[in-house]
Parts: C-alpha cells; sequence; structure tokens
C-alpha cells in the first residue's frame, strides 16, 4: 500500500516538474519573439529629420500613419520636442501596415508629397492630429489635400507628387529597411540606434531620454 | 473481464489535455509578454486575440482555456490512479463545455470578427475530439451522463 502511495506521488512530482519545464520553455520561446534590436540603417541626410541638428540622443521611429498607437506616441514626442529643445533629434522612417490599415501607405505619400515643398513634418503633424477623422471619413485623400490647401502649399503639384517616384521610393526605401530590421509593429523606437521597449507613459519616455543625453 | 485497453479514451484524454495545455498557455504567455502599446504587422492570430471576444474581465481567454486543459489533463491522469467513477463524471462535463464553447468562438471567429487564429483552430479540434472520444470513456459513466 506504501508503495503506490509512494508511486502515486512520485508521478504527480514528475508532471508538476514536467509542467513546469514546460511553461519555461514557452516562456523562453517568447521571449525570443520580442528581443530588442540594433538599428541596421543608420540616419543619414535622405531621413526626415526634426530637431538639433548636432543632437546628442537622435530617436528614431518606424512609424504607420494610420496606427493608433502612432497616434498616442506622436503626441508623446512632441512634448519630448517641446522638453528637450536641445540635444535631441527625431527621424520618421515610413512602415505602413497595409494590410492592417487601408490609407497608410496613402498617407504616408501625402507627407512626403508635402515635403518636397519643404513642409514635410507640418503635414505629419497634420495627419496626426487628425488621425481619428480622415481615418474614418469617405474621402481620405480629400482630406489630405484639404490639409495640403491649409498649409498652403502648391495643391496640384502635391497631388503629382504623392505619385512620384522619389515620394515612394523613399516610402519603399523605409518599409524595406523595416523589414530588414524585423519590425514587428508600430511604432518601433530607436534612442542613438538601440532599439527600446515602447514606454509606458510620457514620464518613462522622458526619464529615458532624459538618461540618454546626460550619459 | 478486464479488458487491457478498457481506459484507452483516458489515455487519449492525457495527451489531448496536455497538448491543449501547452496550445493555450502559449498563446495566453505571448498575450503577456507583448504587452507594449503596438499595432503589430498583421496575422489573423493578432486580429482575434486583440478583440474584445478574446477576453473576460480583462483576462485573455486563453488563460482559461490553459486551465481548462490542464484540470483535463490532471483529473485524466488521477482517474487512472484511482479509478474514481466521479472523476468521468466531471471529466464528461468539461468535455461538453469545451465542445460548447468551441463552437461559440468558432461562429465568432469566421461570423463576426472574421479572421481566422491558428492556435483558436488547433483548440477547438482539441475540444471536438475531447467530446468524441468521451463516448469512449470507461461504460458506466457514459451511461450515468445520459440518464442524469
Amino acid at each position: 500500500m506504501g508503495n503506490q502511495k509512494l508511486q502515486q506521488i512520485l508521478v504527480w512530482v514528475l508532471i508538476v516538474i514536467g509542467l513546469a519545464a514546460i511553461v519555461l520553455g514557452m516562456v523562453g520561446v517568447a521571449s525570443q519573439k520580442s528581443k530588442l534590436g540594433v538599428l541596421l540603417n543608420p540616419v543619414s541626410s535622405g531621413d526626415w529629420s526634426r530637431g538639433d541638428k548636432n543632437a546628442k540622443v537622435t530617436l528614431v521611429e518606424y512609424s504607420d500613419f494610420q496606427c493608433p498607437a502612432c497616434g498616442y506616441f506622436y503626441g508623446l514626442v512632441k512634448n519630448l520636442e517641446k522638453d528637450f529643445p536641445k540635444d535631441f533629434a527625431v527621424v520618421y522612417r515610413n512602415y505602413p501596415l497595409e494590410q492592417v490599415h487601408k490609407y497608410a501607405l496613402l498617407a504616408s505619400q501625402a507627407a512626403g508629397a508635402a515635403g518636397v515643398q519643404g513642409k514635410f513634418w507640418e503635414m505629419h503633424d497634420m495627419i496626426f492630429e487628425k488621425q481619428s477623422e480622415w481615418s474614418v471619413s469617405s474621402d481620405v485623400l480629400g482630406s489630405f489635400v484639404v490639409y495640403a490647401k491649409t498649409l498652403g502649399i502648391d495643391v496640384e503639384k502635391f497631388k503629382t507628387d504623392i505619385n512620384s517616384k522619389e515620394v515612394n521610393d523613399k516610402i519603399q526605401g523605409d518599409l524595406a529597411d523595416g523589414n530588414n530590421q524585423n519590425i514587428q509593429g508600430t511604432p518601433t523606437f530607436f534612442v542613438n540606434g538601440k532599439q527600446i521597449q515602447n514606454p509606458q507613459n510620457y514620464e518613462e519616455f522622458k526619464k529615458l531620454i532624459d538618461t540618454e543625453i546626460n550619459k | 473481464m478486464e479488458s487491457k485497453y478498457k481506459n484507452w479514451a483516458v489515455i487519449v484524454y492525457i495527451v489531448l489535455g496536455l497538448e491543449g495545455f501547452i496550445n493555450a498557455s502559449y498563446l495566453a504567455i505571448e498575450k503577456f509578454m507583448g504587452g507594449t502599446i503596438k499595432c503589430i504587422v498583421f496575422s489573423g492570430c493578432e486580429t482575434v486575440n486583440n478583440s474584445a471576444y478574446a477576453q473576460v474581465l480583462g483576462i485573455p481567454l486563453s488563460f482559461f482555456g490553459a486551465i481548462f486543459y490542464l484540470l483535463v489533463f490532471l483529473l485524466s491522469v488521477r482517474y487512472l490512479q484511482i479509478k474514481s467513477v466521479k472523476i468521468l463524471h466531471y471529466l464528461h462535463y468539461l468535455a461538453l463545455l469545451a465542445l460548447l464553447f468551441s463552437i461559440y468562438l468558432f461562429v465568432v471567429q469566421v461570423f463576426v470578427i472574421k479572421a481566422y487564429c491558428f492556435y483558436c483552430i488547433v483548440s477547438a479540434c482539441t475540444s471536438l475530439l475531447l467530446f468524441i472520444i468521451g463516448f469512449w470513456l470507461p461504460k458506466d459513466s457514459f451511461f450515468h451522463f445520459l440518464n442524469k
């Protein structure tokens, strides 16, 4: 009788150990997927950048204009630019998730087209500020044209440039970069070339940049 | 006459329970670890698992699924040890619950979310198998279940 009881206990001990091993194994596999990378394509003059030209800290963002998370971080990054007028620069790289965001590519094209006339960042800001409006509009291009008018740029040229080689090469180049980089989602941030976990809130983000500036 | 393979169905339950547990807990672990604010590159699994239907009170369904399959696994192992008919009753109820819930989730995926998650489909198949194999659990318990 005692022997049988012992055998039963042994079975349960083995089961617990086995299950623990299985769960740990899965945690290991899952954590591989969320590993943080290094920026492969360094910031260059061809990038859209804003801020201190000789910034100590550069934040590169792979972003999708229609992504709500990117819309959320737009506000945070804007505040970072206010709080760190010196030593800080921001770089925007297009990574439209076309399969889930129908108009992300068009938005990138609109920003790029505005950029041809020197208003990339103004258009970038407008697109994010009004993300909740145009993303559900029945005429998304029409919305972007209105923004272009507001920015005072040549609307006809804007409409043509949306389909231009220059604008689209840049977008496709960013996309290819992102794919090489194995981007898992947007936004993906790199601080001085090192990928970071997306901060949970502004305080966290500010602290991170502050630390990096004071290194 | 005690057939050597009388409990083959219970052994299948052990295997299915373990497999279901691994499947569901992998989903739960991934969800738990990927908790940053992001839009994910398209995958049916992300669409399904980020939908409102994938959680109860803020806890991902996969977590409950993992607990469920773990129960099936543990109960089945215990049955082989003590041959309690009561355990078989529990297994029957669990199998029925699994089937009904899987049908519901499958309908939601196909007709509401209109996206498919591989792991969810695997889980549904496991539940279906549990229900079907349930008819071959040692006979006494089966009739008890019917005569309820």
